[in-house]
């Protein structure tokens, strides 16, 4: 057997570091001496049959429960105060959109739009708002207030652009499209579309050697 | 390849874009929850820490100062929930007091019967190790980090993670023997 108990083979080779070899690198030895020696050898032997179900359990597929990110951000819309909805009137009742449903449909609509690689949504910062608000003079419109309860709504969306587009160009496109969505799923018509193009993709045949590459 | 590195939507989340807080965790849920069940060996507690873990990322997200991935961060609160959790639900299990699964005794041509009750046994052995010994395996084992990395997860020195490794291998590989 492999000595496991005095630490040490009879070739004065420790059993811990062939192990270690097993675990890190597989059987093959390593060295001059593994090559010839029966005890390391056999050791070897010993613990690559020992450690197999390690490497079995290793390669098993395992997945995250398709709904764990789901749960996640439905705990954190409770956490994160998302309260403004869009009103919408309509005879017989009212009908109310969440400002974050609205950012889904204006992300979904950004992507869709050539040259666009990432698009995040964010409810426009409420500070934002008020100062626009007030720029604007919406607080003479009770209830029209961006992004408050009424029939008006500002969005921030965060892209990422391809290198080469014309930015200006895919920023006015992002806002067509934003608006011609919000209105055509929700019915409504003031929605405010904050475009911060935030990044660049470099496609990979343009860095050039040397350049540290993002990501 | 993603077209945006972990960075980027970091600084997103940061700045309150859920969307990008949600696209890392897509990134990293599988990693995230396979670490929590090999740590606690059972897909129920897994889940419910990969579940606070995530929800703790983004409560804590102000306080990172990206002086680690955000994968080495988020793997960092994973391991320190999973502690808590076995803290607080069990007494740890001496070694001793363990005992061997049953292996296969029946036919079993295709030897399956054989690998799963391996498999077991490897997982029995896994759950008997202390907890400082388990973790720098499971990242090791399973999840293949190298060295620097799970340091950086344990905020243990190179040192010391590599001799609790070895410590783990050594208590595990000699478990599976008296079991073999």
């Amino acid at each position: 057997m492999t000595g496991m108990d005095d630490g040490g083979l009879a070739c004065g080779r420790r059993w811990t570091d062939l192990l270690d070899q097993v675990a890190d690198r597989g059987q093959q030895p390593v060295d001059d001496h593994q090559e010839h020696c029966p005890q390391c050898q056999a050791a070897l032997a010993e613990f690559a049959a020992l450690w197999q179900p390690v490497h079995d359990v290793a390669s098993e597929d395992v997945r995250a429960p398709a709904d764990l990110v789901h749960g996640v951000m439905r705990q954190l819309r409770d956490v994160v105060p998302d309260d403004w909805y869009a009103a919408i009137a309509a005879t017989g009742g009212t009908t109310k959109v969440a400002v974050r449903a609205l950012a889904k449909i204006a992300t979904q609509a950004a992507r869709r739009v050539p040259g666009v690689v990432v698009a995040l949504g964010r409810r426009t910062d409420p500070d934002e708002a008020a100062r626009t608000e007030r720029d604007t003079f919406e607080h003479a419109a009770p209830g029209s207030a961006l992004g408050v309860a009424g029939g008006s709504v500002a969005i921030d969306l965060a892209l990422v652009v391809h290198y080469g587009k014309d930015v200006r160009g895919i920023a006015r496109e992002v806002r067509r499209a934003v608006r011609q969505d919000t209105e055509s799923l929700t019915g409504l018509r003031r929605v405010e579309v904050n475009v911060v193009v935030d990044d660049v993709v470099v496609p990979a045949d343009l860095v050039l050697p040397g350049d540290v590459a993002a990501g | 390849m993603d077209p945006v590195d972990d960075a980027f939507l970091v600084a997103r989340a940061r700045e309150g874009y859920l969307d990008a807080f949600e696209n890392l965790l897509k990134r990293h849920r599988d990693r995230t929850y396979r670490i929590a069940l090999r740590l606690l060996g059972n897909s129920a507690d897994a889940e419910d820490v990969a579940q606070d873990s995530m929800v703790q990322a983004w409560q804590s997200l102000p306080g990172f100062r990206g002086d680690s991935s955000f994968a080495s961060w988020l793997y960092r609160i994973v391991v320190n929930k999973s502690r808590d959790l076995q803290r607080r639900s069990r007494p740890v299990v001496p070694l001793e007091e363990t005992t061997a699964p049953q292996l296969s005794t029946g036919p079993d041509p295709a030897g399956l019967v054989e690998g799963r009750a391996r498999a077991d046994a490897l997982h029995a052995a896994i759950a008997a190790l202390p907890f400082d010994l388990r973790a720098p395996l499971v990242l090791r084992e399973f999840e293949k980090r190298s060295y620097v990395e799970i340091a950086a997860i344990l905020g243990l020195s190179e040192t010391t993670t590599r001799g609790r490794l070895a410590r783990g291998r050594q208590t595990l590989v000699q478990q599976l023997r008296e079991w073999s």
